[in-house]
C-alpha cells in the first residue's frame, strides 16, 4: 500500500518516463527536482491511483489534513471511512478533535478567512 | 439500518417552519462561511483578486451542488461585482451575446458598477451547436473587458477540456461527508432541532459530498415523517461515469431508469458508455450477447430517430436501453461499473481486417449474383454459408472467382457460426 499525504510533497521510485510523463499530463501530478511530487487541486487522484496501481502493483492510500489545526485527519477511524472516496472529494477535513468542538463551524469558517 | 426504518423518531425539536427552504435560510452568505474545496476557493479569490483587463476567463469545474455558483455571488458580493449572468438561450447568437453585454465593453453599468459576466452551466451552451453560439461565446471570451467566470458540471467533456485551455481552471470537488456533517450540525444548531445521529449519517451518506442535496434533506428529515433518502424527490444528475455505473449497478428498473434519464449526456453517449462497460466486463457469453443484442435495439432507436428526425421516438431510448440491459443481466445487482474508451487494440484491429473481409467478399460474389453487395451480405451470404456446410464444394469454389485466402478465412467462420446456429435450433 503506497501512502501519499495530501498538501506534502512526497518521492515516488523511478518507474521510468512513459510513467512519469503519465504522472505529469494525465493525473497533474506537480514535480519537482529536488522535493518530489505534490498533489495539487488540479490533481486527478482517480487518474493518480490508476497509474501508481499499474506501475508499482499496490494500491494508494490518500492521508488528508484537518483543515482547522493542520493535524493528521484519522480516516480509519471515521464513522464515513466506507462511504468517503478520497479520490474524489476535496482534500481537507477535520480531525476528531476539532469535530468534538461544539464551535467546529466557527473555527473553520475562521481558518478560512485568515488565509484569505 | 435505513431512514424508512425510523421515521417515528425523527422529529424532536421544535420551530420548524416550511416558510422557507433552507437552502435559501441557511446556504453560504460568504466565501468563508462554505464548507469544502478549500485549495480552489482560496485561488479563485487571488484571480479575481488580480484580475486585469485582457486577462484570461475563469471556469468552475465540479459536480453539481458543491457551491460554484454561490462562490460567485458570494465572492462578487464581497468584492462589489454586479452579475451580469449570460444563459444559454442569450448565448444563441453574436447579437444576442451583444445585446445583453453592450455595457461591459467599458467596464461599466449605468451606475458606476464593476461588472462580470457569469456564464452558468457552459455545459448547455455547448449542447447548442447549431446555433452557432459557440463561436459567440469564444469571441466574447477573446475580447472580454471584464472578468468572464464559467460553471461546467463535467470536466471530462472535450468541448469543456477545449475550452479550459483558454481559461483559469478551478476544479471542484465533492464535499467530504464530515465536513457536509459538520454544516449540517450548525444549521440544526440554529433551528434548535435534534435529529438521531443515524439519520444525520443518512442524509449525509446520501448527499453523496452535494452540500444543495445535504440541506435540502436534512430540511425533509426534520420536516416530514415520510422519507425516502434514496432520491427523496429532489432533481439528481449524474455525469457519465456515475449515470452509467448506477444504471449497470441497479437491480431494479425504476432506480436503473432514472440513473439513466439522469445522465447528463447524449444518447449515443449513453449508448457508448454501457457498450464499452458491457465488453469489459467480467460477463459470460450468453449474457453478454443479451445485453449486446438490448444495446443494438437502443442503438436502432436512434438511427430511426436521426434518419427520419422522429425525435418523439427520443422518450422511449432510455426504457428500451434500461430495460433491455437489465433484462440481459437478469436483474442481479453486478459489480460491472463504469468502463470508458474504445475496444483493444487487438479486437478492433480483428474488427477492421474482418470488416474488410466481408466487404471484399460481398462485392466480389455479390457482382456475380447480380446484386448489392449490402443485399449480397444481409440477403444471400447466411444462406450460402449454410448451404457450404452440406457442400464443401462452394468453398472450394471461392478461389476461382479470385477470393483469397484471407478473404475465404471470414466466409469459413460465417459458416461455423451458421452451423452453431442451426445445431442450437434443431436444424431451423
Amino acid at each position: 500500500m503506497v501512502t501519499i499525504s495530501i498538501g506534502d510533497w512526497f518521492k515516488l521510485p523511478f518507474m521510468g518516463k512513459d510513467v512519469f510523463v503519465r504522472l505529469a499530463r494525465d493525473a497533474q501530478l506537480r514535480y519537482d527536482s529536488k522535493k518530489g511530487f505534490l498533489v495539487t487541486p488540479s490533481t486527478n487522484l482517480v487518474s493518480l491511483s490508476t497509474i501508481l496501481h499499474t506501475a508499482l502493483g499496490e494500491d494508494v492510500n490518500y492521508a488528508v489534513k484537518c483543515f482547522i489545526c493542520g493535524s493528521p485527519a484519522p480516516c480509519n477511524q471515521c464513522i464515513y471511512t466506507q462511504i468517503c472516496d478520497k479520490r474524489v472529494v476535496s482534500s481537507a477535513c477535520i480531525c476528531n478533535s476539532c469535530e468534538g468542538k461544539e464551535e467546529a463551524y466557527t473555527l473553520y469558517s475562521l481558518k478560512f478567512a485568515q488565509g484569505l | 439500518m435505513t431512514v424508512k426504518k425510523m421515521r417515528g423518531e425523527i422529529r424532536k425539536g421544535a420551530k420548524v417552519t416550511p416558510d422557507e427552504t433552507w437552502v435559501v435560510k441557511h446556504g453560504h452568505k460568504t466565501i468563508s462561511q462554505m464548507v469544502g474545496n478549500e485549495a480552489s476557493r482560496f485561488g479563485f479569490v487571488r484571480w479575481l483578486e488580480m484580475w486585469k483587463r485582457g486577462g484570461k476567463p475563469a471556469i468552475l469545474l465540479g459536480p453539481p451542488g458543491v457551491g460554484k455558483t454561490s462562490l460567485v455571488y458570494a465572492l462578487a458580493n464581497e468584492m462589489g461585482y454586479t452579475i451580469l449572468e449570460l444563459n444559454a438561450s442569450d448565448a444563441r447568437t453574436k447579437a444576442r451575446i451583444d445585446a445583453k453585454v453592450g455595457p461591459t465593453r467599458e467596464n461599466k453599468s449605468l451606475f458606476d458598477e464593476r461588472l462580470l459576466i457569469l456564464m452558468d452551466e457552459v455545459d448547455g451552451l455547448y449542447g447548442r451547436q447549431d446555433q452557432g453560439g459557440i463561436e459567440a461565446v469564444k469571441d466574447l471570451i477573446m475580447s472580454a473587458e471584464v472578468p468572464i467566470i464559467m460553471t461546467a458540471n463535467s470536466e471530462r467533456d472535450d468541448r469543456i477540456k477545449r475550452l479550459s485551455s483558454k481559461a483559469e481552471v478551478f476544479l471542484f470537488r465533492r464535499v467530504p461527508p464530515r465536513l457536509v456533517e459538520m454544516y449540517l450540525k450548525q444549521i440544526l444548531g440554529k433551528e434548535g432541532i435534534e435529529i438521531d445521529s443515524s439519520i444525520l449519517k443518512e442524509v449525509v451518506g446520501s448527499s453523496n459530498g452535494d452540500m444543495r442535496a445535504a440541506i435540502n434533506d436534512l430540511m425533509s428529515v426534520s420536516l416530514s415523517k415520510l422519507i425516502d433518502l434514496s432520491w427523496s424527490g429532489r432533481d439528481r444528475s449524474f455525469d457519465l461515469e456515475d449515470g452509467i455505473g448506477g444504471l449497470l449497478e441497479s437491480d431494479d428498473l425504476e432506480e436503473a431508469l432514472k440513473y439513466s434519464k439522469s445522465t447528463r449526456a447524449s444518447p449515443q453517449e449513453k449508448l457508448q458508455g454501457v457498450f464499452t462497460s458491457l465488453i469489459a466486463a467480467d460477463l459470460d457469453v450468453e449474457e453478454l450477447a443479451r445485453a449486446l443484442s438490448a444495446v443494438s435495439k437502443a442503438d436502432l432507436i436512434l438511427g430511426r430517430i436521426r434518419r427520419y428526425q422522429d425525435w418523439r421516438l427520443l422518450r422511449y431510448f432510455d426504457t428500451i436501453l434500461t430495460s433491455g440491459v437489465l433484462k440481459a443481466l437478469q436483474g442481479k445487482r453486478r459489480n460491472i461499473g463504469f468502463r470508458k474508451g474504445t475496444l483493444p487494440w487487438d479486437l478492433r484491429l480483428r474488427i477492421w481486417n474482418e470488416g474488410r473481409s466481408f466487404r471484399i467478399l460481398n462485392a466480389k460474389l455479390g457482382n456475380i449474383f447480380s446484386v448489392s453487395s449490402k443485399d449480397f451480405g444481409t440477403l444471400y451470404l447466411p444462406y450460402m454459408a449454410a448451404v457450404a456446410n452440406k457442400d464443401k464444394a462452394i468453398l472450394e469454389s471461392l478461389s476461382r472467382v479470385g477470393i483469397d485466402d484471407a478473404v475465404g478465412r471470414v466466409f469459413q467462420k460465417e459458416m461455423a457460426r451458421m452451423d452453431t446456429h442451426f445445431k442450437k435450433n434443431n436444424g431451423r
